[in-house]
């Protein structure tokens, strides 16, 4: 049998596929052709020629073959008989092979039967042919190699690909890519009009829909894809709600209206509440947003817990001494670094809501804004001195008492509190003592368990392996990092490192949030948004409010909570109403309040990309929105829809005579498969 | 297992898809899930005189605090000194049994309580609860407090052990935000979040709008795609352009049944014209305008009930349910007035609402739907109670056991775990020396009310809630449901 592979011309099928269990050998069929083709010298302009040599180990299913001195690297692609049949010649197996041979990772089912092919590729002369079938037409490969793993990594890596981020992986590879993205302060931002202009009129968010409309702007235009995606990450980890914020900066600040002898109204209520709440969500995220790439876990943890944010968010401010609000406590524990089968138990919940008795805030001058133990600004109304809503301490409504935290494990720490609990002493070893409680937490065995694996979650897979999670850990631990211990840029390097990450049978086994749907499908059809106009509406019917999510989870990462009927129907509706504006409003001067946004421009995308427009040439139209939309892996079925609906007039009747509007219809009918929520 | 994944491609084919691509396209319009085979030889053995009760959830996110609730006035722990602002006198109660008390936002429930309709239970729970809002929602949903990760609900394992989607494109709806774990399984089911603008392309016209939803339907039923989401996304849709064209009938939004006995009260108050006057409430109206939601939630799943038809199965809804977050009050909880007292008063009013509508009672209703109320059971849960002590921030934290309510035409009505002889001394500390005393668990409830009512298979019991008998759960159930 091997013999056969190995010098037989065109394999093909090699013999019936039985149900029963078959020899080793038989479970794999090769298909490749030998068309004796010599490449000389190494000439990498040049695509490599189809490859040829093709063979399996004597464990069959390990493939060799032939080198080609024109190719860089190798891709491999797999079938089973199904896809074969169906004259699909299957999905991006592996690629990136910069040697002759590739180990497949798993044999086929008992009965079932794979196939193989091979091709060779170079960054400047593209990918070599996959030759023809035996009848004599061209295999047909679904996407490709190239296409298939520059799409998942700018799908995973943020928002999809615009026509900048195209270009930058085609550029640097999609290692590179990963790199620079990695090293997010090392991608110029300067000459980003489109982000500048519209971060421009949201500086600072003056409301939660104006941080939302960050976030959407950023994620939609910003070449530092993976900084706006672990920044959301982080922000959604450490999850608050802009609503009851709200509400306690509206106590501060009542409408003139109904208080008009407090110093502190506001005439124009809700206003000056909804810039201060606002202003303490954003400051949180700016700061995780800085540590995500500079910083380590421990550090993220201080700024969550003590962000003024949060302190309202989950009641800190009214846990006091002999008045304990566990809220707080149980969710740094639950929620933010140790899960739920961490190892806390009630009593250390308990304990640690007393350790982070005494916090509130208050307004401080911003020198001194850092500071939980600097005076605060009494006439917080006044304009004068300038000053921050922060975080404050106030040692009279802490538990000076003894305490020990996660008692009767390894972990255990015992704070021996202070004999009076008034003094500055005594504020600065209450404090110490909540470091250090902190210090333990984010040192617990648990903590970087539960991290890693909602980063694996955000980035690779919805179920990682233990042994994924065990690969995190280990750089989480190494000391030797920037950031020493817990360094997050390393834990995110470490996700995007994994085998797994490249391994294409998972490529698309996760699905979009409905934020990365619209950001995607904006930034796929060149499409322009203020952050808000009508696409905030769309979030709000998909269920995905940054910065205004209920409940202290934060938003999902898996797929199983965002595949249902509500988030499909809407999703689609999106996408034909993104491609139903233009985004000529988009550029209309402020008058005074800045344009509203929200349009696309598909057909200037084709017609950029050396795609003509014009009636004739409907197939490589669609083609290329199969290429931009779903890396080339369109069913001709499929196409075929597309084509449908470009060369049929409205009411139904055949017209070959398309317009801008009809190809605009076309995209958005491609931008409501189904399979475009996969990411 | 939750899903199964990475399937090699030469597996692909084989998969049921595999049967629905084949048989899609001529079937189109009758549900993915009436192709299963294994659903229709269980249906041929389990249902043989075939069954039309409905089951109706109202899930209350957030920890429901069933001492303030259902308040145990017989229990001299129920004090000031461990209740704190949040005490409830006596006297400003409803008085229920002379042992317990319900809070005096609830009075809506008294009409189906005084006519033996409503089941009044406290003390339900599970041992050993995480008081993570998360986890026991989730075991409170996935039937299997062993396994706090599951994500495939036991309601979802009800329906297709009872084979309820045989035939029917909708056995189960869900209207809330996202699809509950409780309806998860291994078959999608249908979640409307916006039931006002549940519609596709509703800014298109036609012809145009129908270039779209011609072919979308068809590119889901072939969807091709890897496991997992390749499956899902395909049996979503389906579902989708199942539900469309039937919600678009329903027509909920000219439905509004009125109260007859405030004939120009809307049941269902979805809107500033819908919503009853109030000179004492919320800008002179019943409910603050963040209860629409809920409501017009209730009104929809009362419409899949009154719509469905066991019939013809054109609908075949058995199973619906909604949630109401906001029950995590940490702080400023409230006693009478305040926010437990608002949420409480939006549930009791929408109980009082959907015995109405699904008793053929309501007025100003031409369509006339018959009375389904002997066929239907309406249930509350929460994940859990609250502390018995107040925290100090005149709120409450994460606690143990908590009350249900559990109304419809065949239910025992009563009071349950509440009263001298199910109340002892002490209760209320009885776990942690903190919180409430679980009596009763959740799952002896669940069970009796499928079992019972919704005439599930009992081979199927460990399947839906496992370790059921080894537990012995069956000595807690309450004896709910009227032998009929």
């Amino acid at each position: 049998m091997e013999k056969k592979l190995r010098f037989q011309g065109i394999l093909g099928y090699m013999g019936e596929v039985t149900t029963a269990r078959p020899a080793p050998a038989r479970w794999l069929r090769l298909l490749a052709l030998f068309p004796g083709l010599t490449v000389p010298g190494a000439i990498l302009a040049q695509a490599p020629g189809e490859i040829q040599g093709l063979q399996f180990a004597a464990d069959a299913i390990t493939l060799s073959w032939t080198g080609d001195p024109a190719a860089e690297f190798y891709n491999v692609y797999r079938a089973g008989v199904g896809d074969l049949a169906a004259g699909q010649y299957g999905d991006c197996h592996a690629t990136g092979l910069a040697l002759t041979g590739h180990a497949s990772p798993d044999a086929p089912l008992p009965g079932q039967a794979y196939y193989y092919l091979v091709t060779g590729e170079s960054t400047a002369g593209g990918e070599g042919p996959a030759g023809n079938q035996s009848g004599g037409s061209p295999r047909a490969i679904l996407g490709g190699c190239t296409r298939t793993v520059r799409a998942h990594v700018q799908n995973r890596l943020g928002y999809g690909g615009n026509e900048w981020s195209r270009a930058r992986i085609a550029l640097l590879g999609p290692q590179g890519y990963m790199d620079e993205q990695l090293a997010p302060a090392s991608i110029s931002e300067a000459d980003n009009t489109e982000l500048n202009t519209w971060l421009g009129y949201l500086d600072p968010p003056e409301n939660i829909i104006e941080l939302i409309a960050r976030q959407v702007v950023s994620s939609v235009h910003a070449r530092r894809q993976l900084e706006q995606q672990m920044a959301l990450f982080w922000a959604n980890h450490f999850s608050t709600f802009a609503q009851p914020i709200t509400a306690v900066f509206n106590q501060l600040f009542p409408s003139c209206a109904n208080a008009p002898s407090n110093p502190a109204c506001d005439p124009s209520f809700p206003d000056i509440s909804a810039l201060e709440a606002t202003g303490t969500q954003h400051r949180e995220i700016e700061a995780l947003r800085a540590l995500a790439f500079g910083g380590t876990f421990r550090q993220m943890l201080g700024v969550s817990a003590k962000s003024p944010a949060m302190i309202i968010y989950l009641d800190g401010y009214l846990n006091k001494v002999g008045t304990p609000n566990e809220n707080h406590a149980r969710e740094v524990m639950e929620l933010h670094s140790m899960g739920v089968n961490g190892g806390y138990t009630q009593e250390d919940v308990e304990v640690l809501a007393r350790i982070m008795t005494g916090w509130t805030i208050c307004k401080k001058p911003m020198a001194s804004a850092g500071d939980p133990l600097a005076g605060c600004i009494t006439n917080y109304w006044e304009p004068t001195p300038a000053g921050q809503w922060t975080s404050h301490f106030v040692i009279t409504d802490h538990d000076c008492g003894p305490k020990t935290l996660f008692a009767g494990t390894p972990q255990q720490i015992t704070f021996p509190g202070t004999p009076t609990c008034s003094s500055p002493a005594d504020a600065a070893a209450a404090l110490a003592e909540f470091e250090q409680a902190l210090d333990a937490i984010a040192a617990h065995p648990a903590t970087p368990q539960f991290i890693s694996t909602k980063i694996l979650q955000l980035l690779v897979t919805d179920e990682p392996t233990q042994e994924m999670v065990d690969a995190l850990v280990a750089e989480w631990n190494d000391a030797g990092h920037p950031q020493g211990i817990g360094d997050m840029r390393e834990v995110t390097r470490a996700a995007l490192s994994l085998p797994l990450f490249l391994d294409l049978a998972a490529v698309p086994a996760k699905v979009k949030t409905p934020l990365e749907h619209f950001a995607s499908a904006f930034r796929a059809v060149r499409g322009r948004t203020d952050g808000f106009t009508s696409v905030l509406n769309y979030l709000v019917l998909t269920q995905h409010i940054p910065f205004y999510n209920l409940v202290p989870t934060g938003y999902s990462e898996l797929g199983e909570d965002w595949v249902d009927t509500n988030n499909m129907l809407e999703r689609q509706n999106f996408g034909v109403y993104l491609i139903a504006f233009g985004t000529a409003g988009c550029d209309a001067a402020p008058n005074p309040d800045p344009p509203a946004c929200f349009g696309s421009d598909p057909v200037g995308l084709l017609t950029a990309s050396g795609i003509s427009t014009a009636p004739g040439n409907a197939t490589a139209i669609v083609e290329f929105y199969n290429d931009i939309l779903f890396a080339g892996t369109l069913l001709d079925s499929e196409k075929q829809m597309a084509l449908d609906y470009l060369l049929t007039a409205d009411d139904g009747t055949p017209d070959p005579n398309y317009n801008n509007a009809r190809i605009r219809g076309a995209v958005g009918l491609m931008l409501g498969f189904a399979q475009y929520q996969n990411q | 297992m939750k899903r199964q994944k990475n399937r090699t491609p030469a597996a692909c084919s084989c998969t049921r898809r595999s049967f629905l691509r084949g048989g899609g396209l001529a079937l189109a319009g009758f549900g993915v899930s009436s192709l299963f085979p294994e659903a229709f030889m269980r249906h041929a053995l389990a249902m043989p005189g075939g069954s039309d009760a409905r089951l109706l959830f109202i899930f209350l996110r957030g920890g429901n605090d069933g001492l303030n609730a259902v308040i145990p006035h017989g229990d001299p722990d129920y004090n000031v000194t461990n209740r704190g602002a949040l005490h409830i006198p006596a006297a400003s109660a409803i008085d229920l049994n002379g042992f317990a008390s319900l809070h005096p936002g609830l009075g809506d429930v008294m009409d189906v309580f005084n006519a033996g309709d409503l089941a009044v239970l406290h003390r339900i729970g599970f041992p050993d609860n995480s008081r993570s809002h998360f986890d026991d929602q989730r075991v409170w949903e996935n039937g299997d407090p062993a396994q706090p990760g599951l994500f495939s609900g036991w309601l979802a394992r009800y329906i297709v052990d009872n084979a309820l989607s045989m035939g029917a494109d909708l056995p189960a709806l869900s209207v809330q935000a996202l699809t509950p774990i409780l309806l998860r399984g291994q078959e999608k089911y249908v979640n409307i979040a916006n039931p006002p603008g549940f519609d596709v392309l509703p800014f298109l016209g036609e012809p145009l709008r129908s270039k779209f939803t011609t072919p979308w339907p068809v590119q889901v039923a072939n969807l091709q795609g890897p496991d997992p989401y390749g499956p899902i996304l395909s049996q979503t849709g389906v579902k989708l352009y199942d539900i469309l064209a039937k919600y678009d009938a329903w027509d909920q939004a000219n439905w509004d049944p009125k109260d007859p006995a405030n004939p120009t009260w809307s049941l269902f108050p979805v809107s500033a014209a819908t919503n009853p006057p109030d000179a004492g409430g919320p800008g002179g109206l019943k409910f603050s305008s963040q209860a629409y939601p809920f409501f017009n939630a209730l009104k929809v799943l009362a419409l899949s009930m009154l719509e469905s038809d066991p019939l013809s199965n054109s609908n075949g809804t058995r199973v619906a349910g909604t949630e109401l977050n906001g029950w995590d009050l940490h702080s400023a909880q409230g006693a009478v007035g305040g926010r437990h007292h608002e949420l409480l008063s939006w549930v009791a009013y929408g109980l009082r609402s959907l015995h109405i509508v699904l008793s053929g009672a309501a007025v100003n209703e031409p369509r006339g739907y018959p009375s389904i109320w002997d066929k239907t059971i309406i249930c509350t849960l929460s994940e859990f109670g609250r502390t018995t002590i107040t925290n100090g921030s005149d709120g409450t934290d994460h606690a143990a056991a908590s009350c249900m309510f559990v109304q419809g035409g065949q239910v025992n009505g009563g009071v349950y775990n509440c009263d001298p002889a199910t109340w002892p001394a002490g209760v209320m500390f009885g776990v942690n020396n903190r919180y409430l005393l679980q009596r009763t668990d959740f799952r002896a409830v669940f069970w009796e009310i499928l079992r019972d009512h919704m005439g599930a298979a009992p081979a199927g019991l460990e399947t839906i809630f496992p370790g059921y008998t080894s537990l012995g759960l069956g000595a807690q159930e309450l004896g709910l449901i009227a032998s009929s």
